[in-house]
Order: structure tokens, then C-alpha cells, then sequence
């Protein structure tokens, strides 16, 4: 079958998301995905990209039933071994499953494998799923080494997610007090540093006083969910103009 | 501290770069990565002489699903300036770097057989990706690599 492969631009990002749901369901973890389409914008087309990509387009006479032309990708990005220096990592490797068996795959893997030589590049790393027998099967056949298999290299990961900051101030005037137990006012100073895909998280709402103070100014609120904590605190509330500062869970 | 380290894992035999490899590709405009130094006073140097007694060495890595992400190549403190705090303070600084760019993980490799390390990264939270999900490391070097580049398709 032709086929063409060539670097990706801001444009493919739509159909590089829509991949990566594919790719995330063979895999069977789905849920784990939070990266969305304008993340992928943001990251891998900006002035320092976090990444690189590659796209497979077919002709428009091979299209899929849906009348997609970009049927496969291999995202990279270059990485480094202190002993052996530069390295490439091959973050995904995906073709769609009707265009399987046609030697897209490797000609993807080898362009990464290309790309990164041509960077100084001396190894070609990724992972994959144990028990993704067919893929693996794929690379041994290619001459790769299974450093976890032969060296006992572990995988790990940890979490780096923050709290999301609501910087909150209440004013209450005496007139406004008899307002308290049907809703309530409230001035948000809205900031946060949390990313751009935030995780859900279910840990309770923490309430700090930080000084009394007055309206910072007002901010628009968006969150249903912010509201109606909101409405919960502010039966607590003393009966004086409070700056709360307030870790709120990340679905807020 | 590279080869140190290496010595450590037991794979000195490994170690092909020199700091010849590292002050290129570290301290150019798009370096490979980026490395916090331990660094202790003159009168608590080693019995070698030396102030600089640890480091991490660390670079930015992406994930399809979660996003941006900082890897942890190494993390090393010369044995006799252990059990001080000198390593979780490395990589408390690497988070923190790693957080100030919008990382949402760290990332790293450790040995099966180095219980010390994985107790210490346990201590700190780090999930085992390969034991709980089966997540292997696959690499192509050398020869094999070599002949991956071969068959790539024509531009």
C-alpha cells in the first residue's frame, strides 16, 4: 500500500489526539488519559517542543470508512543516558488496526530511529505492556534488548500534582449577615499553578485563615462545584471579612 | 560520580561518555539536560578532597496521556555523605524544577536487586510501573539500531 510519512505540524494535533484514545483503549487504560488536543498544541508545537511527532497519511483513495488519510504516528523526543549520551525515546508508536501488517509500523519506528541517529543519538529506548505479545514479538524480531527482562530496570513513576489555590475573600457586612443561610457573596482572587490537565482528586476541602482583609475584587464563578463548597463554608464563616486561602480538590 | 555510580550498579563496562560528551551536551542552546549539584564546605570535604559530593541529572520527557513529565537519569550521593538528607534533597529540587514547568510526573529507572533505592523512592510515594502494570524498557543500540536505520523509508 503507498503510504508517506512525515513530520507533524500544530494541524495533525486533532487526529494525533484522536490516535492516542486508540491507542490509550488497546491498551485498555483509557481512563488514564488527560492530555487533550490543545495540550498537544501547546507542547509539541511551541518555541522548546516537549516533543517531536511523525504522521502516516494514505491517499485520499485509501481513506478510512470515516475518511481519515492519517493512519498511524510515532511521537519522540530525545532523552539522555549518562553513560551513553544522547538518546531517543520512543514515546508512541501507533498504526490504526485496518492498515496493520503493511510494514507501516516499521517504517515508522526506523524514521524515529533515523531521526534520532541523525541528532547524534547512539540508543532507541520506549516501553511496552508485557503482556502486549504481538508488539513484542515485533521488536525482538527487530533486534531490541529488554533491558527490564535482562538488567531488571524497574519502571517508576511519581505523582507531581498541587492542589488547586482558590484565594477566596468574604465580605460581610452587618446587613449582609441575615444572607448568609440562603446564599452568599464571594469575591474570588482566582490563581493557580496547577496544569493545564488537572487530575480529579477527592480530598476534602481545607480551610485556612490567612488575614482579614478586604475585597480583593471580584472574579467570575465558573465551577458549579466551587459554588457549592462555597455554599457549605459559608455557614462557618465568622461574622468579619476573611482572606481564606482554600486547597480545593482538582475537579473544582 | 558517573562512573561511581556505575561501579555501583554494577555496569562500569557501560559507561562510554566522558565530560567531554557531557559539557556539549548539557551547556549548548538545546541541551540534553540538566543537573543539580550537592555541593558541601571546604572543611566537610571528602577524604579525596572533594566538595562536590552528589547530583541529579535529569531531563524533560512527555507522556501521551498525562503530559508533561521530568525524568530522573540519575541521582547519586557519595556513600560517605549518605543518610543525611542529601539525596531526597536532590530530588525534592528536581520536582520542584520539574513543577515550576508544568511537570506533572517524575519519572525513573531503578535495578531489581537495589533495595535501598526502591525503599527510598517507595518512601516517597513512587509507583513501581513495571511490577504493578508490566511496563518494560526496550532498547535498540549498537548494531541493532543500526539496522533500523537501514530501513527507513526514503524522504
Amino acid at each position: 500500500m503507498d503510504f508517506t510519512i512525515r513530520a507533524a505540524n500544530v494541524d495533525d494535533c486533532k487526529d494525533i489526539a484522536r490516535m492516542i484514545t486508540e491507542l490509550a483503549e488497546y491498551e485498555k487504560v483509557i481512563d488514564h488519559v488527560k492530555v487533550t488536543q490543545r495540550d498537544l498544541e501547546q507542547d509539541g508545537f511551541s518555541k522548546n517542543p516537549f516533543f517531536h511527532g511523525i504522521i502516516v497519511e494514505v491517499p485520499e483513495q485509501h481513506k478510512t470508512k470515516e475518511g481519515h488519510t492519517k493512519v498511524g504516528y510515532a511521537l519522540y523526543f530525545f532523552s539522555y543516558s549518562s553513560w551513553k549520551g544522547r538518546s531517543v525515546f520512543m514515546e508512541d508508536l501507533y498504526v490504526m488496526p485496518e492498515f496493520r501488517g503493511k510494514g507501516i509500523g516499521k517504517a515508522l519506528m526506523s524514521k524515529v530511529a533515523q531521526l534520532g541517529m541523525a541528532a547524534g543519538c547512539q540508543q532507541l529506548n520506549f516501553t511496552v505492556l508485557d503482556w502486549n505479545k504481538s508488539s513484542l514479538d515485533f521488536y525482538f524480531s527487530q533486534g531490541c534488548t529488554d533491558t527490564t527482562a535482562e538488567m531488571g530496570y524497574h519502571y517508576m513513576t511519581c505523582a507531581l500534582s498541587r492542589p488547586l489555590q482558590v484565594r477566596v475573600c468574604v465580605a460581610m457586612e452587618q446587613r449582609e449577615q441575615s444572607r448568609l443561610s440562603s446564599g452568599f457573596h464571594a469575591h474570588l482572587d482566582f490563581y493557580s499553578s496547577c496544569t493545564r490537565s488537572p487530575q480529579h482528586h477527592t480530598s476534602p476541602l481545607q480551610v485556612r485563615a490567612v488575614t482579614p482583609g478586604c475585597c480583593k475584587g471580584r472574579a467570575e464563578l465558573r465551577r458549579l462545584s466551587v459554588r457549592t463548597r462555597m455554599q457549605q463554608l459559608h455557614r462557618a464563616l465568622p461574622a468579619r471579612p476573611l482572606l481564606l486561602d482554600m486547597a480545593l480538590p482538582r475537579t473544582a | 560520580m558517573i562512573t561511581e555510580l556505575a561501579v555501583f550498579e554494577k555496569m562500569s563496562d557501560q559507561v562510554k561518555i566522558s565530560h567531554e560528551e557531557l559539557e556539549r551536551d548539557g551547556f549548548c542552546q538545546n541541551p540534553f539536560f540538566e543537573c543539580l549539584i550537592a555541593e558541601v564546605s571546604d572543611e566537610h570535604r571528602s577524604k579525596c578532597g572533594y566538595t562536590v559530593v552528589g547530583y541529579a541529572l535529569y531531563f524533560y520527557t512527555y507522556s501521551t496521556w498525562k503530559g508533561r513529565t521530568v525524568y530522573l537519569e540519575d541521582l547519586y550521593v557519595m556513600p560517605e555523605f549518605r543518610g543525611r538528607g542529601i539525596g531526597k534533597g536532590l530530588m525534592c529540587k528536581v520536582a520542584k524544577v520539574g513543577t515550576e514547568k508544568k511537570c506533572v510526573r517524575l519519572q525513573l529507572a531503578v535495578l531489581d536487586w537495589n533495595s535501598p533505592a526502591r525503599d527510598f523512592y517507595a518512601a516517597k510515594g513512587a509507583q513501581d510501573l513495571t511490577d504493578s502494570e508490566g511496563w518494560h524498557f526496550i532498547r535498540f543500540d549498537g548494531p541493532s539500531l543500526d539496522n533500523l536505520v537501514k530501513e527507513a523509508p526514503k524522504d
